[in-house]
């Protein structure tokens, strides 16, 4: 594999709590497949599972717009993008305070990812589009 | 907020019209109760049949304030509806369980589950998954179990999450084996899960290296299957048609669809829950 | 449906106010009022001293970290301890990048938690 070749795997399902130990099973198990080790992938299922929880908690609670997680792999590192659309004003303003303080409660599922992540990066759009993107480099390179 | 009832707002859900919105803060003691009660009746009218909670911002329950929303609660379920909690700090939840009101009020982690558990159970709203994944042999065994766990998350019984299982993994091996391996040509699979049936959509975007062998697998799809001993793929088919209630195949000059139904065993059977 | 989380429970030698619970699973937040259930249970029941056999938990995020802190800190107000053994090496490493093993008890085994009782 060469550095720059990626494998891109998507899931969008529904913004429910429910959905979120299958999908993180799901990447953690095609992460294995990827020759991954169990130890990347545990940390990379954690970091799946902390940035869909917080999308449901901060996104969209006024329709049923679906979370997206967007998986890349690479031969040195994995990125993690999570979608989600349409969270109300007050939950953009919990959350961005989320990301702003480190020790605030309410983001310590973010501000762990961060603690397990060479980059965490997160924009909100005029259309209150969340997108949160984590680069997580394979050990040992 | 209204001036007069400092400790609840109550609002619409836009796309739900039958439930409200009822956002509590602070110390419901025995002081916001007549609050509470006051803000009921003037807003949540009988139109609203369900009433979801958000207690984020709550931060004590007095026994009198679990004594009103319990009445509220009955009032929403003589219209046959409910009124459910959602978003409870984990201190409150304790004192929740503590109190044994756990056992009497249905507890949400978020108001987002809470909202998507009402279109599910009570509404019967179709839910949709999408998968877009690297066109891998590998990669299926993931998906198909994921699948299967979505299935018995969903209601359905092992039975019929075994067999649409078994559904998913020969679709999906077939999408990979007939389509391009080509970096980013991903195989896309799209759930539909319904109460009564799962539909399941496996794309794939075609190879011209492998025109005879989707010639060979689209004869399959259309004749009834006979399983030749040295013809895998074949195999497969059959244990999808068998195994599935409706069976289609679409190929264009991109890629291939299959499409398929699987209703759920009671449906079938006519057993009702 | 919840992550499959099972709790299972038994009795130590000569403590009536003591209970050893193995964790089998992942702990989330999909399973939070389940533990919390059956920890408040035994609570209640004047079981205020616990050690967690965390050999067979596989998983655990931030809010299932959050259930520990919070049950460790409910059996210290009750004159009672939360004690954690066994924990495997993908657990671990969570809780201390969280910064909880000087808030939590940690034992290599349950036999030292349960020692430490004594």
């Amino acid at each position: 594999m060469k550095a720059e070749t990626a494998y891109r795997m998507t899931v969008s399902f529904p913004g429910e709590l429910d959905y979120i130990p299958l999908v993180r099973k799901l990447v953690s198990d095609v992460l294995l497949v990827l020759h991954f080790s169990p130890k990347f992938t545990f940390r990379s299922e954690f970091i799946v599972d902390e940035l869909c929880n917080n999308a449901v908690t901060y996104g969209s609670s006024t329709d049923r717009s679906p979370v997206e997680l967007l998986c890349e792999t690479y031969s040195d590192r994995v990125e993690f993008t999570v979608k989600d659309q349409g969270g109300s004003s007050e939950n953009i303003k919990r959350l961005r305070q989320a990301i702003a303080e480190e020790s605030s409660g309410k983001g310590a599922g973010l501000e762990l990812v961060r603690l397990l992540a060479e980059k965490v990066t997160c924009t909100i759009d005029e259309n209150n589009l969340t997108q949160i993107h984590v680069v997580r480099t394979r050990e040992g390179l | 907020m209204n001036d007069d009832a400092p400790n609840i707002e109550i609002t619409d859900i836009p796309s739900m019209p039958e439930v409200c919105l009822v956002r509590l803060n602070g110390d419901l003691d025995i002081d916001s109760v007549s609050a509470i009660d006051r803000c009921f009746s003037r807003h949540a009218d009988s139109t609203k049949k369900h009433a979801i909670a958000d207690m984020s911002n709550v931060t004590l329950v007095a026994s009198a304030a679990l004594g009103k929303l319990l009445g509220i609660k009955r009032r929403f379920v003589e219209r046959g509806g409910d009124l459910v909690l959602a978003a409870m700090s984990l201190e409150l939840k304790m004192k929740f369980v503590l109190m044994g009101a756990n056992k009497i009020f249905k507890i949400h982690n978020d108001l987002r589950s809470a909202m998507n558990a009402y279109a599910w159970e009570v509404k019967h709203e179709t839910e949709h998954i999408r998968l877009s994944f690297p066109s891998q042999l590998a990669i299926v065994p993931a998906v198909r179990n994921f699948v299967s766990q979505v299935m018995l998350h969903k209601g359905y019984n092992d039975r019929d999450s075994f067999r649409i299982e078994t559904i998913v993994d020969e679709i999906c091996n077939n999408a990979v084996q007939y389509g391009s391996h080509e970096e980013h040509d991903n195989i896309t699979l799209r759930i539909k899960v319904d109460w009564e049936k799962v539909e399941l959509d496996a794309e794939n975007i075609s190879d011209p290296g492998k025109g005879d062998m989707l010639r060979m697998y689209m004869n399959n799809m259309k004749n009834d299957v006979r399983i030749h001993e040295d013809e895998k793929r074949g195999r497969g088919l059959a244990l999808v048609k068998m195994l599935a209630s409706e069976l289609k195949a679409d190929v264009t000059d991109k890629g291939t669809m299959v499409h398929v139904t699987k209703l759920k065993e009671e449906q079938v059977y006519g057993i009702s829950d | 449906m919840e992550s499959q989380i099972e709790l299972k429970c038994e009795g130590m030698k000569g403590r009536s106010d003591a209970q050893v619970i193995r964790f089998v699973g992942d702990l989330d937040a999909t399973n939070v009022q389940t533990v919390l259930e059956k920890i408040c249970n035994l609570f209640n029941e004047g079981k205020i001293h616990i050690v967690a056999d965390f050999a067979k938990l596989r998983y655990v995020n931030s809010t299932g970290l959050g259930i520990l802190l919070h049950l460790s800190k409910s059996a210290k107000e009750k004159a009672g301890s939360f004690k954690i053994a066994n924990v495997n090496e993908n657990v671990f490493e969570i809780v201390e990048i969280i910064g909880a093993t000087s808030l939590l008890e940690i034992y290599d085994t349950v036999e030292e938690a349960q020692a430490s009782l004594n």
